[in-house]
């Protein structure tokens, strides 16, 4: 019996892994990824998020959700407007490398 | 007897039984997959195929790192286990729920099982065209796909179960004075539970294969819309990993979770046997 319950809770551990685990990872590690400039600003803010590869229409579709969006520059993405609810959302996304404020070129 | 030793003739020895030990009998299930693992790694050293046809271990394993570290992967392995995951509790529910109610009127079952039969030996995959003028593109056409898969078969094995459970214990418990609710559950739903648990461990590799085929088509996301999607681009290694996923989770799903459950209620109760192997 014990067996049997041991092989339901790897099954449930792994499904539930599967479909939760990569969020409560970004959340949980989402602090590590915001520049501490954006810590606490008032009001909307101007950022760029780095990622670790270059953004495919999914992560512009994403980011898009948090603000305007402004444009690609290799691993960047510009994106405007951003309220502090939506900072630590992105932030809490672990393909996510860093959020820092926008500065134009 | 010398000294206590217990000495046989060699015409009377029994022959001494190679036994396979617990650890080796554990390991056994993943020889075939060490098996295909191996015949494909040599079979690509030795034909080197393009990745268009055919990709190798290395490639897949460096997609599947590439899309699960972009989101791209966990993205639709979520959105393909919540529409699963919503089609099959909807159908489940709505199937067992149906059934008991039918299969507990004579009458109604003998009308209703040429019409089960005849909708269970229907794919859900052949509603997805209506489903898609109906519903349009996305979750809710998925879902529907899903729940047909589900639905028809769980309520045809319920209704069947149903019917199945001895009359002996319903007269039984009658003469001791139950009512007809005390019956329904405590003896007709117990005594059932064999082909509906049957009726759900089908429903769950069936309701997973139809949500495959309907991503493909009626979905933009999810492991059977990344897996079309790859083929427009002759991306193969994006293709094996979905279907590696795919056979994963279906895997894990049955095995681990279904199983399990189906071992510790009907087979303990000794409403079925294990029919396994000493």
């Amino acid at each position: 019996m014990a067996r049997v319950l041991v092989r339901f809770l790897i099954g449930v551990v792994v499904i539930l892994g599967l479909v939760f685990g990569p969020g409560l990872y970004g959340s949980a590690t989402a602090g590590a990824r915001l520049s501490p400039a954006l810590e606490n600003s008032p009001g909307p803010v101007n950022v760029t998020v780095i990622l670790p590869f270059k953004p495919q229409l999914f992560h512009q579709q994403q980011l898009e959700a948090y603000g305007v969006f402004a444009g690609t520059n290799g691993n960047r993405v510009n994106v405007l407007n951003v309220s502090q609810d939506g900072l630590h959302a992105m932030a809490a996304k672990y393909w996510v490398k860093q959020i820092v404020p926008f500065k134009p070129a | 007897m010398r000294g206590g030793e217990l000495q046989t003739s060699p015409a009377t020895a029994a022959p001494v039984r190679r036994r396979v030990g617990p650890g080796s009998s554990r390991l056994l299930p993943l020889v075939p997959f060490v098996g295909l693992i191996v015949v494909w790694a040599v079979a690509w050293a030795v034909v080197r195929p393009k990745l268009a046809t055919m990709p190798s271990i290395g490639q897949v394993a460096h997609t599947t790192q590439h899309l699960w570290s972009t989101g791209e992967l966990w993205r639709d392995i979520g959105a393909s286990l919540y529409r699963w995951g919503l089609g099959f509790v909807v159908g489940a529910i709505s199937g067992v729920a149906l059934g008991i109610v039918a299969g507990l009127n004579r009458i109604v079952a003998r009308m209703l099982e040429p019409v089960m039969t005849f909708f269970t030996a229907m794919s859900g995959i052949v509603w997805l065209p209506l489903a898609i003028v109906w519903f349009g593109l996305g979750t809710t056409t998925v879902t529907f796909v899903i729940w047909n898969s589900v639905f028809f078969l769980v309520f045809a094995n319920t209704m069947l179960g149903v019917r199945s459970a001895p009359r002996l214990l319903d007269d039984a418990a009658r003469t001791l004075g139950a009512g007809r609710a005390h019956i329904v559950f405590h003896v007709i739903v117990p005594g059932s539970l064999p082909h509906i648990l049957t009726g759900l461990r089908s429903a769950v590799g069936f309701g997973w294969r139809a949500l495959i085929a309907a991503e493909i088509i009626g979905a933009s996301t999810g492991l059977g819309a990344m897996i079309y999607q790859s083929k427009e681009f002759l991306r193969s290694d994006i293709i094996v990993t979905g279907v590696i996923f795919i056979a994963a989770i279906g895997f894990v799903l049955d095995t681990f979770i279904l199983a399990p459950i189906e071992r510790s209620t009907v087979e303990r109760w000794g409403l079925v046997s294990t029919g396994r192997a000493r």
